[in-house]
């Protein structure tokens, strides 16, 4: 059986966890003992001789990708829907908006003016975090297709795993030649405050990590680079044991830098899908958010809107800086969600064993599925999606629209809780 | 340790054997529960019911037991009982609106239960299959993360490496099985 399988080779149990189960089916045996030996009952006295037993409560476990499922087909197609237009950013919320009848005309256009300077500005920062990004996982980089390596890479802790070739590309990035190149690219757009404080939360003794909270984005981790290959030659053998495990995307041989080519694509979706929209201008700074389309903050490939992000800017001597990053909510994964509830839960002319949909809540299977049509921002958003049938044939077609009632800031994570979401204007129809 | 040193080790001290007992079947026990209560249950009601299942399992055993014959299945069709049982519950603690109605729970506690079913077991044996593919600590990574739903840092911790890491070969990882399942001819629709 394949849970004997899975039991054997892949314990998960560790001691302390084996002990805390362990001393609780005692307890329970010689509480169950006990009860039998000693309890008494009789129409005037109390239970005698019944210990309670308190579960021990646990520290619950933030959930942190517990929607993802593996997925091998998506929908190909659907267009690119949403050009943000540069003039339609300035929904600030600098003052009390009684106060705008009294304004004048100057004043409102001077309000206007600081408003777009800071969308700019943001739109500069925020553009260069995003290829950082890029460039480190999405290896969005220029190479020298000339110079190449290749070797064969095995682990002597699995034998009989094959080995299997990785090829190599020299880097010509003249801005990303070494792991300390991406950290000094992120200290030049964060302030110190902030990579201070990711860089010291998420590092150990042996590896160096930038982790946003909450979802565990990771902006790199010092595993990724710099492991000098240069002892090996070319076309040998290399094991992964003796590298510790290097992910080995990124390396360096006779003093050049190399990224593999495994994951080496064309980044289609590599950017925000928003211009920024100032939300909020103060003294020393302002927040402003933006749709991030690209990994880490999308689950699919065929993402087009992505997770809403704010940034909060501040100038630092004459410098401005992202002093933080807020995460919040990815509207595929959202509305993904809000359409496979509606079928579970809402539904009553069609039966969710009729399709394929997994009953699993944790599953978020209709997330590669959803195309986002418009959206008001994360409020809400218009919504397709084609549902198929238990055999895997296109048999509904889904419309709907559908409303977030709670912040995307603070319900980002939450999206199992059903009163965060609304579905109007449902239209469902069967294809032919 | 064979049933009849099970046997042996009872009529020495029936401690012991709860403990050894404990020891040979806790990962299998777990196995099974968490296939079940995954999606309903906290970490502390899987725990709650492996406890349970033991519980259940030391009071049948005494020194006149017959350990021999298949100890593994008996003790598996107790986890599995014992996990719908728990299931049921918490389906109904929790408001779930989708009910286990009794044709669903004929499927869980059926001999041609979901588990045993041809095709899906030999699906679910090409998929462990390729996950193993991946190598460590790849195929470790997956199994811990999505079917025993542990964190990254946890994951982390077990196999000592960063959780930045263990994400970041977590999300490869499951690109390289997709790739692994599409050449099995095991699509989407073959994971519902």
């Amino acid at each position: 059986m394949i849970i004997d399988k899975i039991s054997e080779e892949f314990p998960v149990l560790t001691e302390a966890e084996k002990e805390r189960i362990f001393a609780m089916s005692e307890k329970k045996y010689n509480m169950d003992n006990h009860d039998k030996e000693n309890v008494g009952f009789d129409d005037e006295s109390e239970v005698r001789g019944v210990e309670q037993y308190n579960r021990p409560i646990l520290s619950r476990l933030t959930s942190l990708a517990a929607a993802a499922v593996i997925l091998v087909a998506g929908i190909s197609g659907g267009t690119a829907f949403m050009k943000y237009k540069k003039n339609n950013s300035a929904a600030t919320e600098m003052n009390d908006p009684t106060e705008a009848a009294t304004e004048t005309i100057t004043e409102k256009e001077e309000k206007q003016d600081i408003a777009s300077e800071c969308a700019e500005i943001a739109y500069r920062l925020t553009n260069r975090f995003a290829e950082l990004e890029n460039k480190y996982y999405n290896h969005a980089l220029s190479v020298d297709n000339n110079d190449t390596l290749t070797f064969n890479v095995y682990n002597s802790d699995v034998p009989g795993q094959k080995a299997t070739e990785k090829h190599y590309f020299r880097v010509t990035d003249t801005d990303f030649q070494s792991g300390d190149d991406l950290k000094n690219g992120l200290k030049s757009i964060f302030t110190d405050e902030l990579y201070e404080r990711l860089f010291s939360v998420n590092s150990g003794e042996d590896y160096e990590t930038l982790i946003i909270e909450p979802q565990y984005i990771y902006l790199f981790s010092s595993s990724d680079f710099d492991t000098d290959l240069s002892k090996y030659e070319k076309n040998s053998a290399i094991d992964l044991a003796d590298v510790n495990y290097h992910s080995l995307d990124f390396i360096t041989y006779n003093e050049g830098f190399y990224v593999s080519s495994y994951y080496n694509k064309p980044v289609e979706n590599g950017s925000f899908s928003s211009y920024p929209n100032v939300i909020k201008i103060k003294k020393n700074g302002f927040s402003a958010t933006v749709f991030a389309n690209f990994n880490p903050f999308v689950n699919t490939e065929t993402s087009k809107v992505g997770t809403n992000l704010q940034f909060d800017f501040v100038c630092e001597e004459g410098e401005w800086k992202i002093s933080d990053i807020t995460v919040g909510r990815n509207m595929e994964s959202a509305a993904a969600y809000a359409i496979k509830d509606y079928f579970i839960n809402d539904c009553d002319d069609y039966d969710i064993n009729d399709l394929m949909i997994s009953k699993d809540v944790v599953i978020n299977d209709l997330e590669e599925d959803v195309i986002i049509l418009s959206s008001n921002g994360d409020k809400s958003c218009k919504v397709y999606c084609i549902i198929k049938d238990k055999n895997g044939n296109d048999f509904l077609e889904f419309k709907a629209t559908v409303v977030f009632t709670n912040d995307g800031f603070k319900y980002g994570r939450n999206i199992r809780d059903r009163s965060g979401f609304s579905l109007t204007d449902i239209k469902v129809k069967e294809l032919q | 340790m064979t049933d009849a040193e099970l046997k042996e080790l009872m009529s020495q001290s029936v401690p012991k054997c709860h403990r050894a007992v404990f020891d040979l079947y806790c990962n299998y026990v777990y196995a099974i529960v968490i296939d079940i209560l995954r999606n309903c249950g906290t970490r502390e009601d899987i725990e709650d019911c492996v406890s349970d299942i033991f519980m259940k399992l030391y009071k049948r055993f005494d020194v006149n037991t017959d350990f021999s014959g298949n100890l593994k299945g008996y003790i598996g069709t107790i986890s599995r009982n014992t996990a719908i049982d728990a299931f049921r519950r918490l389906s109904v603690h929790n408001n779930r609106n989708f009910s286990i109605d009794e044709n669903n729970m004929e499927e869980l506690r059926s001999d041609d239960s979901l588990m045993e079913n041809s095709e899906k077991k030999e699906q679910s044996r090409i998929i462990l299959g390729k996950i193993k593919e991946l190598g460590e600590p790849d195929s470790t990574i997956i199994i811990q993360q999505y079917y025993y739903n542990r964190t990254a840092k946890e994951i982390a911790e077990s196999i000592s490496m960063s959780s930045a890491a263990v994400q970041k070969r977590s999300s490869r990882a499951k690109q390289r099985l997709k790739l692994l399942l599409a050449e099995a001819g095991i699509g989407k629709e073959g994971l519902i």
